[in-house]
């Protein structure tokens, strides 16, 4: 097991709705290391996205902590990278000028911050679309937008919140491999919250199963597939037998 | 076969691109052609209805009475003044609005607290209190800025708010979760994404402060477009009033024209 990157410690979180507490996060524990892929998969509405959103300190925990690197996290950090489920791009800027935000924020000085995006552009197969506006790309391009806008600072550690839920299935399976290319290439941790169980597994070290509202740690595991990991690997005994047991966990959890 | 494939696009394709091209330049002729036509109108039923003209001066009476006060520099000296009141009063009421528009959209306890007094106001017909602020600020430019602030005031505020709500929420996110600073994000998300719905408040307040400037002037002036039309209609000089309502027009219309080019230069990743 490599050296922990993030461990997160009897982490629960509540909601207030009006008078009533909502509690949707209950006694969570997990340790993340260095160049682990992670995938979080639930029934929806469990609270996968509220775990991420703590994992990315926008959220801060009604109890427990998170730690990075040691360090409790007490807000967002330019360390971790976040894509969230709409490609959320700011449709007045060209795709340049999206991935180039962050880094802009920061104060970096435009040429320098230019540099490094045509470096991410390239990386997520962009190229020659520098200076196109979001309205002109396609469901995929614009999640590569996000992907490459959250790599720009050179992130540790990279959340997402079902990045692909809104593609068509072909779209999602050539992301999904390019999302393990990068993965390899940039050398970064990886959290993914996913309700597809395969795509879970395919590119998954560890997949942890939560149970239903409020969620628990119902099941953590362990990915033994080889790398590097192919789309074919769907169709091969081990893969169907691990994708039974997180469907039984998923099972169970929901009672 | 094949050829009459291949052939029957091109047979057919001239004929249709020249109806096409005839139609356009039909659609590009249409509002020039209804001008004259209107005007040809107007000057046959000036000239052959006898009725005077301080009642029904034909086009080309407005057109002699447009260059006489072209030439002596009246028109221009009123238009100036009147202008002046627009752009001043439009500056203000936009400066005002805003940033009451941005404290309303940020504050929800400020939004229920001034709201109804907000709403009070605009049952305040400005025309009728057009008068109490000649009284109290004399018969300057000073009280039709004031006139024109005030009624273009509302559809600006209504729409800085309605902007600012419409900036969504992820992109708050996105924004928080970069350490974007308060001042980042106002002016990298907040002025762009609400750009659109306040430009659109602005075209709607640059055509009312032109009507403010005029009520304003009707009630008391000496100067200004609107002091012309009354001029003209005192003198029984109706062709002069016909020049300065064309003036108005005009003056509405480019303030009008100038918003809407700063929409095409502004918000070019619209559309």
């Amino acid at each position: 097991m490599p050296a922990p990157l993030l461990t997160v410690e009897g982490l629960s979180h509540a909601y207030l709705s009006g008078d009533s507490v909502l509690p949707v996060l209950d006694d969570i524990a997990l340790t993340i290391g260095q160049r682990e892929f992670v995938c979080l998969v639930g029934p929806s509405g469990c609270g996968k996205s509220t775990l991420l959103k703590l994992l990315a300190g926008l959220l801060l925990p009604s109890a427990g902590r998170v730690l990075r690197a040691g360090q409790p996290l007490t807000g967002p950090h330019p360390d971790i990278g976040l894509v969230f489920q709409k490609a959320n791009l700011m449709p007045w800027r060209t795709v340049l000028a999206n991935i180039t935000l962050p880094l802009e924020l920061q104060g970096v000085a435009p040429a320098e911050a230019q540099g490094r995006a045509q470096a991410l552009i390239e990386l997520v197969g962009l190229a020659g679309f520098e200076h196109s506006l979001p309205r002109d790309l396609s469901g995929g391009m614009e999640q590569r937008v996000a992907i490459a806008r959250a790599l720009i600072q050179a992130p540790e550690i990279l959340l997402l919140d079902e990045p692909f839920g809104a593609l068509d299935a072909l779209t999602r399976e050539r992301m999904s491999a390019e999302l393990l290319r990068l993965w390899d290439a940039r050398q970064i941790t990886v959290v993914m919250v996913t309700h597809a169980i395969a795509e879970a597994i395919l590119l998954a070290d560890r997949v942890v199963v939560l149970t239903p509202r409020p969620a628990r740690l119902q099941l953590i595991l362990d990915i033994p597939l080889p790398r590097p990991r192919h789309i074919e690997m769907e169709h091969s005994p081990a893969f169907g037998a691990l994708a039974r047991q997180v469907r039984a966990a998923i099972g169970q959890a929901a009672g | 076969m094949a050829v009459t494939k291949s052939s029957l696009p091109v047979a057919f394709s001239v004929p249709v691109q020249r109806g096409r091209r005839r139609a356009a330049r039909w659609r590009r002729l249409a509002g020039p052609a209804s001008l004259v036509g209107a005007l040809l109108i107007w000057e046959a039923v000036a000239r052959l209805s006898g009725l005077p003209a301080f009642i029904l001066p034909p086009p080309t009476r407005v057109g002699e009475r447009l260059l006489l006060v072209l030439a002596d520099g009246t028109l221009g000296r009123h238009a100036l003044v009147t202008l002046f009141e627009v752009l001043a009063g439009l500056g203000s009421g936009l400066i005002v609005a805003a940033v009451l528009g941005y404290i309303i959209a940020k504050s929800p306890a400020l939004e229920r607290a001034l709201t109804p007094y907000i709403v009070a106001s605009q049952s305040v017909p400005v025309v009728a209190i057009a008068p109490l602020l000649v009284i109290w600020l004399g018969p300057g430019p000073l009280s039709k800025v004031i006139v024109c602030a005030l009624i273009v005031f509302f559809p600006i505020l209504i729409n800085t708010v309605v902007g600012l709500r419409s900036v969504e929420p992820e992109l708050r996110d996105l924004m928080r979760a970069l350490n974007a600073t308060r001042w980042q994000t106002f002016t990298k998300l907040e002025v762009p994404a609400a750009l659109p719905v306040l430009l659109g408040g602005l075209k709607i307040g640059a055509t009312l402060a032109v009507i403010g400037a005029v009520v304003g002037e009707f009630v008391g002036s000496d100067r200004g477009l609107g002091f012309l039309v009354n001029l003209g209609r005192g003198q029984y000089d109706t062709a002069l009033v016909f020049v300065a309502v064309g003036a108005l027009v005009a003056l509405a219309l480019s303030l009008y024209g100038v918003v809407a080019l700063l929409e095409k230069l502004l918000l070019q990743w619209k559309r």
